[in-house]
């Protein structure tokens, strides 16, 4: 199947909890369509929905109302395995807290993404040593998270984001738990190998040092997505 | 190049995986040692049958076994069953379980008397000595020996006529008592001259299968049997007693063996619950997930069968060591038994971690 030209669209897509005196919506009506190979920032104050709506996109949150579409797929019309698989092929995922798993090496925690793909051939290994060698990892291939720095375990999560070649990357915070430097290292490297790669990357941050990174900017705050004004950048 | 997550997760915590390896190690030995008990208690029952020179056991009717039932038949019968075409030899035997004071205690044993001319129905092995006692002798088991601390030569009372034991035999004990062989004109001093307990017969054995029947037709009061049926209906005394404590008590070990590796794996789980998390996110589905947590299970009692298994043969001598009477054989059939019970042990034991990782929210893995 040959890439829609949109690898992720949301219409009209709100996030309701709670009812009556408690009811929040998180999100409201947001619409957003990412091009293949575009970097879209989603920026806000805390507490405006960013994580809810990055968490929607990847499918991990199902939305109140409204339409999620990854690589032209209504994730509505998919079961819980079926968005399983849709995320293993088509969605990398890096979070603020790395969330690699302690126990394995940076070398394992990449080639376990490509083994729940299916992959567990030779291939594995050489590609999982080749991804962390493109993130200047080659000599940290057998280290544990315990072992690495900060800076280090994004990179690892960054490269496991990119395991199995998805064409979308949700990036939530990425530079949150980094010093400037590490952050900006982190950045580049994501935009990067994202234009090498042709892969739509999305990341919702309250950073505004990595704005130069991005093909376009969103504010979202009250749950309401819209192109970002320059000031609410800098603010 | 396949990672593991479960070996990962399972050896990061030594003292945990050696909690849950002993519990399962324990179960298994308790399983394969009750087993091998019960297989060799069964095979003490019929030993007596399966090494006696007789095709044919004949008894009087109703008498299923030589322990729980009483037989008397006339002796001359001997004469009538040897005249039988196919018939080579009659041998009479009388058999009754006594208790012999000993010492301060009291012993039961089965005391045989038997033809001492002919040899049959007499020791077939023997630890020391003479194997065919005379009036006023008698051989024991080694058991029995060990047990009172006896000597050849040594007295004992059977109905309170001194016997010297002359002969030390072997493999001629039970869970419950003691093989003792004496000459048979000792005990007819209860039974009479004129009857026996039972009559063993050698038999041609392309005509064994018509002398049951002709005397069993012709005798409607008497039961006659093969030596496999004898045998049989000698085990099926241990069968139908222990067996279904032996049932009760595995049941428990196994479900002992369950609880250990569920709460190892469960306390696995738990701890490693927001790596679950991670591991949703990224896309792996419900059975992923619960194959790690079954690879855990697995490997905590495929390792405590391999503990258990070599666990139980040092048991069993330990065992025979201490009570010498109890005797435990172990058949491949038992091991086999237990490695399964190992794998039910593991799927059981998956089964309340597993729900619990199918419920995780994958969005906890953005709670910094």
């Amino acid at each position: 199947m040959s890439e829609p030209e949109n690898i992720l669209e949301l219409q009209s897509v709100s996030k309701v909890y709670g009812s009556g005196h408690t009811r929040v919506e998180a999100v409201r009506e947001a619409s957003l369509a990412v091009k293949t190979g575009e970097i879209v920032l989603i920026m806000g104050p805390s507490g405006s929905g960013k994580t809810t709506m990055l968490s929607m996109a990847g499918g991990l949150l199902a939305p109140t109302s409204g339409e999620i579409r990854v690589a032209g797929q209504p994730l509505s019309a998919l079961d819980s395995k079926g968005i399983s698989q849709l995320r293993l092929k088509y969605v990398g995922f890096v979070f603020q807290a790395f969330n690699l798993l302690t126990g394995l090496s940076a070398l394992e925690n990449v080639a376990l993404v490509m083994n729940l793909a299916g992959r567990h051939d030779k291939s594995v290994e050489r590609d999982s040593k080749a991804l962390l060698g493109q993130l200047g990892l080659e000599h940290r291939l057998g280290h544990v998270p315990a072992d690495l720095s900060g800076g280090e375990k994004q990179r690892v999560a960054l490269a496991r984001s990119l395991a199995n070649d998805p064409p979308l990357i949700l990036a939530d915070e990425p530079t949150g738990n980094l010093d400037s430097k590490s952050g900006r290292e982190v950045m580049d490297m994501l935009a990067g190998l994202a234009r090498q790669g042709n892969k739509a990357v999305v990341i919702v941050t309250h950073d505004p040092r990595i704005v130069d990174i991005a093909d376009r900017v969103l504010w979202l705050e009250d749950g309401r997505l819209a192109p970002a004004e320059p000031q609410s950048i800098t603010s | 190049m396949r990672v593991s997550v479960a070996r990962r997760n399972l050896f990061s915590d030594p003292t945990r995986l050696a909690i849950s390896v002993g519990g399962v190690a324990v179960a298994i030995i308790l399983i394969i040692v009750l087993l091998g008990i019960y297989g060799g208690s069964s095979e003490q029952m019929s030993a007596y049958i399966n090494n006696v020179d007789a095709d044919l056991w004949v008894a009087q009717a109703g008498s299923p076994d030589m322990l729980h039932s009483s037989s008397i038949i006339p002796a001359s019968l001997e004469s009538e069953f040897s005249a039988i075409d196919g018939v080579t030899a009659v041998n009479p035997l009388n058999s009754r379980v006594t208790l012999v004071d000993i010492g301060d205690t009291k012993n039961s044993i089965i005391v045989q008397g038997f033809d001492t001319s002919t040899g049959v129905g007499g020791p077939w092995k023997m630890a020391e000595g003479r194997s065919d006692p005379a009036p006023g002798e008698i051989v024991l088991d080694e058991v029995s020996m060990t047990m009172n601390g006896l000597n050849l030569g040594d007295n004992i009372d059977i109905d309170g006529v001194p016997h010297t034991i002359v002969g030390v035999s072997k493999d001629t004990t039970l869970l419950v008592s003691q093989y003792a062989f004496v000459d048979i004109n000792e005990t007819r001093r209860i039974l009479g001259p004129d009857r026996v307990n039972f009559l063993m017969l050698e038999v041609d054995p392309a005509r064994r299968a018509e002398v049951q029947q002709e005397i069993s037709a012709k005798h409607p009061e008497l039961v006659v049997y093969t030596r496999e049926e004898f045998a049989r209906n000698n085990s099926a005394v241990i069968s139908n007693g222990i067996l279904p404590i032996l049932a009760v008590i595995v049941a428990i070990a196994v479900v002992i063996g369950v609880i250990i590796v569920g709460l190892v794996v469960y306390s696995a789980t738990v701890e490693k619950y927001r790596e679950y998390g991670v591991l949703k996110a990224v896309g792996a589905n419900g059975f992923q997930l619960y194959k790690i947590v079954l690879e855990q299970s697995l490997i905590s009692s495929f390792l405590g069968y391999a503990v258990g298994a070599v666990g139980s043969l040092a048991v069993a001598r330990l065992i025979h060591r201490i009570e010498v009477q109890i005797s435990v054989v172990f058949t491949l059939k038992y091991f086999v038994s237990a490695f399964l019970a190992a794998i039910a042990m593991s799927v059981i034991a998956s089964y309340i971690p597993a729900r619990k990782i199918n419920k995780i929210d994958p969005v906890i893995v953005f709670k910094a």
